[in-house]
């Protein structure tokens, strides 16, 4: 067979359909329908939870929601019949941005029911928070919440933080093609084993472990704090898993200024550094290799600028007198610049006293803080440490190349889990990020401006969504506008996926037929 | 392989490769877990050591 009938019935023509939209919809469609059901399982957990603490009308709303998830999930894997053979780059992107959606949609069911929220979009602003690790609320009476509904809130954080698409492909969907696809799509790329279920399989054992030792640790404090046996235990389970995801929820309308404890804040400030490091470091260091931890250039980064905006923030809160002994400038200007920087967003004052008694430089540096952000393949939010520090090598190689006469050939290297040489194409992607990051920053500060808030705490709520941080100042509430809020929700979504996911969706919307592979 | 030790093992000696192997495993879970615990300890003692670091520029910049 040759020619034109070959082109027809051959390979080419194969190859040609799967890049079809079609064929990307029916990859979407497939794995957001196994997303779903997985969902639907999660759910199971705050009904028991539920069972456990005597919340029988708690109940019936996590049965619901999970009915409504199996329902929607097998619908749309039964549309599809098979699971794709193959699943290209842009396709793993468009079905991690997807699945985040119609996951908040589901997730949001149980959460709507309890009567805790205003409105559907509000219930769904929290699950988008919890997903991204961000951490802001419109939940109304938290202190009066379900212990189901805190457990949801706060499994929704946990699972957002560990790669929620990732997670539910490795152990429902094992073997299937494209799952490295989908994990750089979900903001993680340090891939710790040859093999991506391996890979899922570690990041899922390390969180585990942490999460028995990090529990008890809390639940140790908590019950030093003044809660009975089960409230402490409780209240540890959520806390770790706030913590730990840097995501920022807290079962109590204070976050940790509630516990009026020295040691449920140490142990919180130990879980969500810990939390926002990258997953490769622990991996690394549970392997024996703990020169890692002084030789990386993500903590490197880390460790250099969190201790000069820390430094700059308590000078400044000393001369303005608001904190004036060493414990309470710890406690909470330490706490704070920490906090900001891991992407967690808890807090020990309340937020207004952010805007009316911290200086303006203070502020500042924390709203860089939310910026920078921690670790890569963390569950932290923000540029990230390793950007950060090859922005710093770009300009420092720059620099040197100019210095140098022109025949000199300038080499920067740098280590991050293995010995790099500096190259444009890293340079390129951690700029491009951090760019994208500062527009989208930018263009929020525009919209909290255009809804009427002063210009100070409209950025630092700007830095603060941006960044999936948690951290208000008073700007995030159920009377905000609508628009304000569905514009909370998408920068929640694109600034946890790094763009490059929503990037590759506008994209396929925009130009179905020249779908980027 | 063909004439190699693996093709020529008696069934008793075979048998005993199948207990190493399990020896072999639990040999990994064991370094898996002082592995974990090791590394959780260096893991929490760097960053207990950054926090009284900041703890101490804290009390220092109160003072000054």
């Amino acid at each position: 067979v040759t020619g034109a009938f070959a082109d027809q019935t051959g390979p080419h023509l194969r190859k040609a359909r799967e890049k079809r939209p079609i064929g990307t919809l029916f990859v979407i469609t497939y794995y957001a329908g196994i997303v779903l059901r997985w969902v639907a399982v999660i759910m199971v957990i705050p009904a028991l939870v539920s069972a456990l603490s005597g919340e029988w009308s708690v109940v019936p709303d996590f049965l619901i929601g999970a009915g409504v998830a199996l329902v929607g999930g097998s619908t749309l894997v039964l549309l599809c019949r098979t699971a794709p053979s193959r699943v290209y780059w842009s396709q793993g992107m468009l079905t991690v941005a997807v699945s985040w959606l119609l996951s908040m949609i589901v997730c949001a069911v149980p959460s709507w029911l309890s009567g805790h929220y205003l409105s559907f979009v509000d219930a769904c602003f929290d699950v988008m928070s919890g997903f991204t690790t961000t951490g802001l609320v419109l939940i109304q009476d938290l202190d009066h919440v379900s212990d189901g509904l805190n457990t949801w809130r706060h499994l929704l954080s946990y699972l957002g933080g560990q790669g929620m698409i990732v997670l539910a492909l490795s152990f429902l969907a094992h073997g299937f093609p494209g799952l490295y696809t989908l994990y750089v799509g979900e903001g993680k790329d340090e891939r710790l084993l040859p093999s991506m279920w391996r890979t899922a399989r570690a990041i899922w054992f390390i969180s585990v472990v942490y999460l028995l030792v990090g529990t008890g640790a809390f639940a140790v404090a908590t019950r030093q704090a003044g809660l009975s046996a089960y409230r402490g235990l409780l209240h540890a389970f959520w806390l770790f898993m706030s913590a730990w995801s840097t995501g920022g929820f807290a079962p109590q309308s204070q976050s940790i200024l509630f516990y009026h404890s020295r040691i449920v804040e140490a142990v919180a400030l130990v879980v969500f550094v810990l939390g926002s490091l990258n997953f490769g470091l622990h991996y690394a260091v549970w392997s024996g290799n703990r020169r890692e931890v002084t030789r990386n250039l993500e903590i490197r980064s880390f460790l250099v600028t969190s201790a000069i905006l820390t430094l700059i923030s308590l000078a400044a809160l000393k001369v303005s007198g608001v904190y004036s002994t060493g414990e309470v400038l710890f406690r909470k200007g330490v706490f704070h610049l920490l906090s900001a920087h891991t992407t967690t967003g808890f807090m020990t004052i309340y937020p207004s006293m952010l805007v009316v008694s911290w200086p303006a430089l203070a502020m500042f540096c924390v709203v860089l803080a939310q910026l920078l952000g921690g670790s890569a393949s963390s569950t932290a939010g923000g540029f990230k440490g390793v950007r950060v520090g090859i922005a710093a090598k770009t300009v420092v190689h720059e620099l040197r190349r100019l210095l140098l006469p022109e025949s000199a050939v300038v080499v920067t290297r740098f280590h991050f889990f293995r010995d790099h040489v500096l190259g444009d194409r890293q340079a390129r992607a951690a700029l491009l990020v951090i760019f994208l990051y500062t527009v989208t920053v930018s263009v929020t500060a525009v919209a909290n401006l255009a809804a009427g808030y002063p210009l100070q705490e409209s950025l630092f709520e700007a830095a603060s969504v941006t960044g999936n941080v948690g951290l208000t100042a008073g700007l995030t509430s159920a009377s905000m506008p609508l628009g304000l809020k569905l514009h909370y929700i998408l920068v929640m979504w694109s600034g946890r996926l790094e763009f490059m996911a929503v990037l590759v969706l506008v994209g396929y919307l925009i130009h179905r037929r020249r779908l980027p592979q | 392989v063909p004439g190699s030790r693996r093709d020529t093992l008696p069934p008793a000696q075979a048998a005993k490769n199948v207990r190493r192997k399990g020896t072999a495993s639990r040999t990994d879970w064991r370094r898996t877990a002082v592995g974990s615990i090791t590394g959780m300890a260096t893991e929490a003692a760097s960053v207990i050591l950054y926090l009284i670091g900041l703890a101490v520029v804290s009390l220092v910049v109160a003072h000054l």
